[in-house]
């Protein structure tokens, strides 16, 4: 096994990694991207950065540009002006700072055609003007590619209009309300300070109307939403914190200006625009925050053509990759093990398969599909490779299941919201009858004081860490998940992820850099290495494992040796037929089952995972493949551990290699050769003894042991299948971001509790002062209006 | 005292001015990025590029 990389010196000068001595880079990627930027005269960038950037080749792109260019793409998102420019929106990922937006800027403008780009680092977004022949946007994407950014054009209509919209109005809203506090306070002032009788009647007349004045728009227009939403509310049969606050200000808004017309009685026109002012500063905060983790998510919904294996005759095996849209009915496609299905069709040629339709049902279980069975589009291949033809495409892609699973997530709301909705409900009910109570008992005590006093006890009480803070810190924790590389995709994966106490790891792929090499082959038959690898070749192109990849990368493609009748055995390998000889790949007691001979000694070192090759007459050679150990992985499971974790370790591999991984990196429980069923196994053991789990897997081997797990987390190079059944996708592969995210979740949970705890502690003491008449309408609006604000600043936090 | 009978309703009118300058600042988009254009003024090519901002 190669040693893990050396201890760094220095760091990488364009993201800032460790870099090996001696190197200014810390990788090829970056080194090209830094000469590139350097090329086009922008080293600047390096001097205005106020962030380290993105380390190359860490997102995967997915598709090839190419894909792009496709006349269902550019309709869809290229626009033709008069004058023959095109124009396109595009969703840009990568940026840091807002140097990253000036350096894209540039870089579009010295490419050719490029007549206008402007790019918004707050949105992550980009607006892009360029001439050319034909509508194609990959230039445009390769441009900002070859600088270290990916971006995904997107239709600006729907999602950013909406967005811009409310932020407008709401800026507009807190603009008015802030005028008007600033301007009515001035009038309000003098009462404070002046002596008894210093004011003459027409002066103080002159001032209650002009606060009146400028308070009439701050209670129509600016504290619209909170009469609009307690409307709503009551509609609705439910109580919110809009209900109070509503009433508080309209309750006062009226006896002021009842006074201000009478002339006699006390106006508070500077509490309630005060009070107005405040709290939309708040909603304001928690707009920002919501939008800023909407744009991640964006990202994760963003257009990604897919490629599908079209075979090219209506014989042979010959096939070219094809974006999914351009598939037709009849077509026919190659659908390896692990892979999505593109559409909807029916299975071709013979043999069972196996597939998957766990984004239908929720049942992960694989269901058997016979020969010209109609199969469904989103499905995954958990089976051998096989055909299939063409019946229906679009409205069933794997594109748009994917996109339902993410508007599910954002649907779904979490159970902590949840609770906090519903106890927010009960609090404002119990703070009505608390208000009534107290006009009732000060109309017997002290009628002038009995409306102002039950106004401010309306306004003082402050259910907002339950229905604002709450939701406010989940998003914003989500969000600050997304920079981590880490995407949620169902709700409520935060609130469990916090409560973990194991994490278990699926060692390929998580703990290893998932690319494993042909090290070493021994042969155990008669045959010479060529022939012996060229056979497994064969096996291993049929699937899409990555130990399989790797021994059919490692030899050049042999027509002559296909294998056919193939039929995958997830788990345990692969076996077809090459030349009328049956022949299996994968672990020695799935080969041995062909042929009943033992085990033969291998002189392959013990530390690398074996695969054999056999037939039915006996062993023909054992193949030892080794991984690369994920460099920043030791430092991630201490940081794990550190945070009161118990980290295990299960893997299919083979025991001395399992065990040598476990070892490097300090972790005692560990177990090698574990199948599907006995990581389940594993799990639900860990589950009786009141451990909650979290497990973090990869491949198809780990899809129903990710749904054992109480929390499942898949690593984005991952099998489309993981991907499904996960409750969190990380997108990087760097376990690093891991352990980040975990202390992420677990100060979401911290937030959240310090939220309660205050509003617990400020609510119990504000109360029976409120009721005791000593609290004045502008004491109230302050210290409520501050309590909300603490709260949401609170959950503001979590943005790092 | 008498100035202030006509002080105060200036004032009024004058508070209505700015909340009308703010309301159009904001539909004309100054508030969307407030990161970028600091940037972009200080470190302005000296090379002319076509169309440097959005019309």
């Amino acid at each position: 096994m190669p040693s893990p990389v050396q201890l760094a010196e220095s760091r990488c000068k364009h993201c800032d990694l460790p870099a090996p001595a001696g190197s200014l880079f810390c990788c090829a990627g970056c080194e090209a991207i830094s000469r590139s930027i350097e090329g086009l005269g922008l080293a600047d960038y390096y001097r205005l950065r106020t962030e380290p950037a993105a380390t190359a080749g860490a997102p995967a792109q997915g598709a090839a540009l190419e894909a792009f260019d496709t006349p269902e793409v550019t309709s869809r998102f290229v626009r033709v002006d008069a004058d023959g420019t095109f124009e396109a929106d595009l969703l840009v990922e990568g940026m840091r700072c807002a140097a990253c937006a000036w350096l894209l800027e540039h870089v579009l403008q010295r490419s050719p055609g490029v007549e206008q780009a402007s790019f918004n680092y707050s949105s992550r977004r980009a607006l892009v003007r360029w001439k050319a022949q034909v509508p194609a946007l990959s230039p445009v994407l390769a441009a900002i590619r070859s600088v270290g950014y990916a971006a995904w054009p997107y239709e600006a209509g729907r999602i950013a209009l909406v967005e811009q919209r409310e932020s407008r109005r709401l800026l507009r809203r807190l603009w008015v309300a802030g005028l008007g506090m600033m301007q009515v306070m001035m009038y309000a002032f003098p009462a404070y300070i002046a002596g008894e009788g210093e004011i003459t009647a027409d002066i103080g007349a002159l001032m209650s109307w002009s606060g009146l004045v400028l308070t009439l728009p701050v209670v129509a227009y600016s504290a619209g939403p909170f009469f609009v939403g307690a409307w709503r509310e009551l509609r609705l049969g439910r109580l919110g914190m809009d209900v109070p606050v509503a009433l508080g200000i309209a309750v006062a808004f009226a006896a002021s200006a009842w006074a201000t017309v009478a002339g006699t009685g006390a106006v508070y026109f500077d509490s309630i625009t005060m009070f107005v002012f405040l709290l939309l500063g708040g909603r304001w905060l928690e707009l920002m925050a919501r939008q800023k983790a909407g744009i991640a998510l964006h990202h994760l919904a963003r257009l990604q053509p897919r490629m599908a294996d079209r075979l090219r005759f209506a014989d042979g095996d010959a096939t070219e990759s094809v974006p999914f849209t351009q598939l037709v009915p009849g077509d026919r496609v190659l659908v390896r093990s692990g892979e999505t299905l593109p559409c909807d069709g029916e299975l071709q040629g013979e043999g069972m398969a196996l597939v998957s339709q766990a984004w239908l049902s929720g049942e992960s279980r694989p269901l058997e599909r016979r020969p010209g069975d109609a199969l469904l589009g989103g499905s995954v291949n958990a089976g051998r490779a096989f055909v299939l033809r063409v019946r229906r495409v679009g409205a069933h892609t794997a594109l748009s299941s994917i996109q339902a699973m993410m508007e599910r997530a954002l649907d779904g709301r979490p159970r902590w919201a949840e609770a906090a909705q519903r106890a927010s409900g009960w609090f404002v009910g119990a703070v009505l009858v608390a208000a009534a109570a107290a006009a009732v008992y000060w109309m017997q005590v002290d009628p002038s004081r009995a409306v102002w006093i039950a106004v401010s006890l309306l306004v003082v009480t402050c259910p907002c860490a339950l229905a604002l803070a709450t939701p406010a810190a989940l998003t914003v924790a989500s969000g600050t998940l997304a920079r981590l590389n880490v995407v949620v995709a169902r709700a409520g994966a935060i609130e469990r992820l916090a409560g973990v106490t194991d994490i278990v790891f699926d060692k390929t792929g998580t703990l290893t850099q998932g690319r494993p090499r042909l090290v070493e082959t021994h042969v155990l038959g008669g045959e010479g290495e060529a022939r012996c690898l060229a056979l497994a070749a064969a096996l291993a192109r049929i699937s899409s494992h990555p130990l399989d990849r790797a021994l059919a990368a490692a030899v050049e493609p042999d027509d002559a040796v296909t294998a056919t009748w193939h039929r995958n055995h997830p788990g345990d390998g692969v076996e077809a037929w090459v030349r009328q000889r049956r022949l299996r790949l994968g672990r020695a007691a799935f080969v041995a089952a062909l042929h009943g001979e033992p085990v033969p000694a291998t002189t392959i070192d013990p530390s690398l995972t074996r695969v054999w090759l056999g037939d039915e007459h006996g062993w023909i050679a054992a193949f030892g493949l080794g991984d690369t150990l994920r460099p920043e992985a030791g430092a991630a499971i201490e940081r794990l551990r550190a945070g009161g974790l118990v980290v295990h370790l299960l893997s299919g591999d083979g025991v001395a290699m399992t065990g040598e991984v476990a070892r490097h990196f300090g972790i005692d429980r560990f177990e090698g050769e574990a199948t599907p069923a006995g990581k389940i196994e594993y799990v639900r053991a860990l589950q009786e003894e009141g451990a909650r789990v979290a497990m973090v897997g990869d491949g198809i081997n780990d899809a129903p042991v990710l749904g054992q797990a109480d929390v499942s987390i898949a690593m984005g190079g991952g099998a489309d299948l993981a991907q499904l059944r996960a409750d969190a996708v990380l997108l990087s592969d760097s376990t690093a971001d891991l352990a980040a995210a975990v202390a992420v979740a677990r100060r979401t949970r911290r937030v959240i509790r310090q939220n309660l705890a205050w509003a617990l502690g400020y609510n119990a003491i504000v109360i029976p002062l409120a009721f005791a008449g000593w609290v004045t309408p502008l004491v109230a609006g302050i210290a409520m209006a501050s309590s909300s604000l603490l709260v949401v600043a609170n959950a503001l936090r979590l943005r790092r | 005292m008498d100035i202030l009978f006509l002080l105060i309703p200036m004032s009024v009118v004058l508070a209505i001015g700015i909340g009308a300058a703010f309301w159009m600042a904001v539909d004309g988009g100054q508030f969307e990025d407030l990161d970028g254009p600091a940037l972009r003024v200080v470190t302005d090519d000296d090379r002319p590029t076509q169309n440097e901002d959005p019309p």
